[in-house]
């Protein structure tokens, strides 16, 4: 039942919001969600996200297990890289386009929360922090720094 | 344009035109500067002392349209009034001129300051150094006696007062009479202090707004961070200007010149309470106050940009003379209405291509500027918990569940 995800506490073996839950509640907010996979206590989904009025449309897959965890996927398009950068800003995958949108070790989510009510508006803040991101490089939605070594000489560190 | 993509471009011009503000501490500085020369000509022992010398800002400085330099080396012009409470009765333009010279001359520093020992045709030049990277033009003047009065009842009292009153009177090499004539009367007269009333009565587009009258048009005032969608509409007004003539395609020289800019601006804005709106109805609606007149003088028709305080003065006089300055000035009027297609037609470009316009209309340092201070303080409201998504859509703003507060991570 250890996952990177969930610190389930395994001696209140408390399990937490029910996959079909989750789904239900995803629905209720975005009616036009497509449904890939929908098993007992898990789901597959594809949400249309544009985090502002400017921004272009996103289709963003979610995979959830139940007390394992939550993926999230950029699907629709290559994400472009700044000029300047190469590799996507806070992702585990940059090839899979896989988002990191909060911090496990500091506990930021685990099974009792909704992914409506989390993981959905993180995923409109990374895609608009994204767009601001790709003219100069630069993060500008916080957490951790993604260019540690770098100066204010705008020399590029190696990023591998 | 919907009202949710309208308020998004509002913020991003809004910071853009932050960006194009001078700072703080420039503008204190330039105050603090003006002040010392005021001090210096009007102290007692100064010849000047008796006729109460003072030092006011005129020109973009006043009218809070003030746009820093496209190169952060480049000197931002400040143009100021000397108005003097009369004078000796024998004093002509000349004498005037150089008395005010003579005074500043006779200051250590100022001496140093002055490159142009003779003066320029109106004004003296007060060079400040490298790192203050501002010069101070000084316009040499005489006001009415109840000046200072007068100024204040024009911005206390939004009432008609005869703009006229606040008048100055000014020196010019080239005027035939700049050394024989003593009666100001038939001195040149400007009207910068009844300009910046009428452009204030322009700008305020709400009652509500009208106790920022008297303070915003007192030229004596404090930084203002905040500024009226007319203001900032004529300072990105004039930064395209800037970026589009810095091109070698043109003679900059002939560049359209900020008071037409301003007056035009000021005469087609429609009391748009946003950004965006006002920008794009002032551009559609500049040209159409532009106006065919006979000057009496040449017995022509010629194109004119009158001023409001003084119908007989057009501010496009040069155009009949030098017919680029026409020609420029409708090309960037040209230019102008097709980069504002950017302002009208981004819904769902991306936030990237908005700023890649930007920079190409604007410059790209203070659009990436702004780009960052509006993602900032984004983060900041979500830090606050007052960063919000909408249902349906996952658009960020005011509407919708609240975005709790994380910290992106990833593999580094």
């Amino acid at each position: 039942m250890s996952s990177k995800f969930f610190k389930a506490n395994s001696k209140r073996k408390l399990k937490g919001i029910p996959s079909t839950e989750q789904l239900k509640r995803i629905r209720t907010e975005f009616p036009e969600i497509k449904v890939l996979k929908s098993g007992w206590d898990n789901f597959e989904i594809v949400v249309q996200i544009r985090p502002t009025a400017i921004s272009e449309l996103y289709d963003v897959k979610i995979v959830y297990t139940e007390n394992k965890w939550v993926k999230i996927f950029v699907i629709n398009k290559t994400l472009e890289l700044a000029e300047n950068r190469t590799k996507l800003p806070h992702v585990y995958d940059s090839q899979k386009q896989q988002l990191c949108l909060y911090s496990p070790s500091k506990k930021e989510w685990n099974a009792h929360n909704y992914i409506i009510d989390t993981i959905i508006p993180w995923v409109s803040e990374w895609l608009y922090y994204y767009e601001l991101w790709l003219p100069e490089g630069k993060w500008l939605g916080g957490g951790h720094n993604e260019y540690p070594n770098e100066d204010n000489t705008e020399t590029l560190v190696n990023e591998e | 344009m919907t009202e949710e993509y309208k308020n998004e471009v509002v913020e991003i011009l809004e910071n853009l035109g932050k960006q194009l503000d001078i700072s703080e501490s420039q503008y204190n500085e330039a105050v603090k500067s003006y002040e010392a020369v005021g001090e210096w000509l009007s102290k007692d022992g100064s010849p000047l002392y008796p006729y109460n010398p003072r030092i006011l800002p005129q020109g973009s400085f006043m009218l809070g349209t003030i746009v820093k330099p496209i190169n952060d080396e480049d000197d931002i012009d400040i143009d100021l009034v000397c108005k003097l409470n009369g004078k000796p009765i024998n004093w002509t333009q000349k004498h005037l001129k150089g008395a005010v010279g003579d005074r500043l001359k006779d200051h250590s520093t100022y001496k140093e300051m002055i490159e142009d020992k003779d003066g320029g045709r109106r004004c003296w030049t007060l060079e400040y150094s490298d790192d203050a990277n501002y010069h101070m033009d000084i316009l040499p003047s005489i006001s009415d006696k109840n000046f200072t009065v007068l100024l204040s009842e024009s911005f206390n009292n939004s009432q008609h007062i005869d703009t006229n009153k606040l008048a100055i009177r000014l020196t010019d090499k080239e005027e035939y009479n700049y050394s024989t004539e003593t009666n100001t009367e038939w001195w040149m007269k400007s009207n910068p202090f009844g300009y910046a009333k009428w452009f204030y009565q322009r700008a305020i587009y709400s009652s509500t707004k009208m106790f920022a009258l008297s303070e915003s048009v007192d030229p004596v005032k404090p930084y203002q961070k905040e500024k009226l969608p007319l203001q900032r509409a004529i300072q990105l007004l004039k930064r395209h200007r800037d970026i589009m003539f810095s091109s070698d395609e043109y003679d900059s020289e002939n560049r359209p010149i900020s008071i037409i800019i301003t007056t035009l601006a000021a005469r087609a804005y429609d009391r748009s309470e946003n950004i965006v709106d006002t920008y794009v109805n002032i551009v559609s609606r500049m040209r159409d106050f532009i106006e065919t007149k006979l000057n009496p003088k040449t017995g022509l028709y010629e194109r004119w940009v009158s001023n409001p305080v003084n119908d007989e003065e057009n501010f496009a006089d040069k155009w009949s003379e030098v017919l680029q300055k026409e020609e420029y000035f409708h090309k960037w009027l040209d230019k102008l209405e097709e980069d504002l297609e950017t302002i009208k037609y981004s819904q769902g470009v991306g936030l990237q291509r908005l700023n890649e316009s930007f920079s190409a209309q604007y410059g790209d340092k203070v659009v990436n500027k702004a780009f960052a201070a509006y993602g900032e303080k984004n983060r900041i409201l979500r830090e606050s918990g007052l960063r919000k998504m909408a249902s349906g859509t996952g658009i960020l703003g005011t509407v919708g569940t609240s975005v709790p507060n994380h910290n992106f991570e990833g593999n580094v």
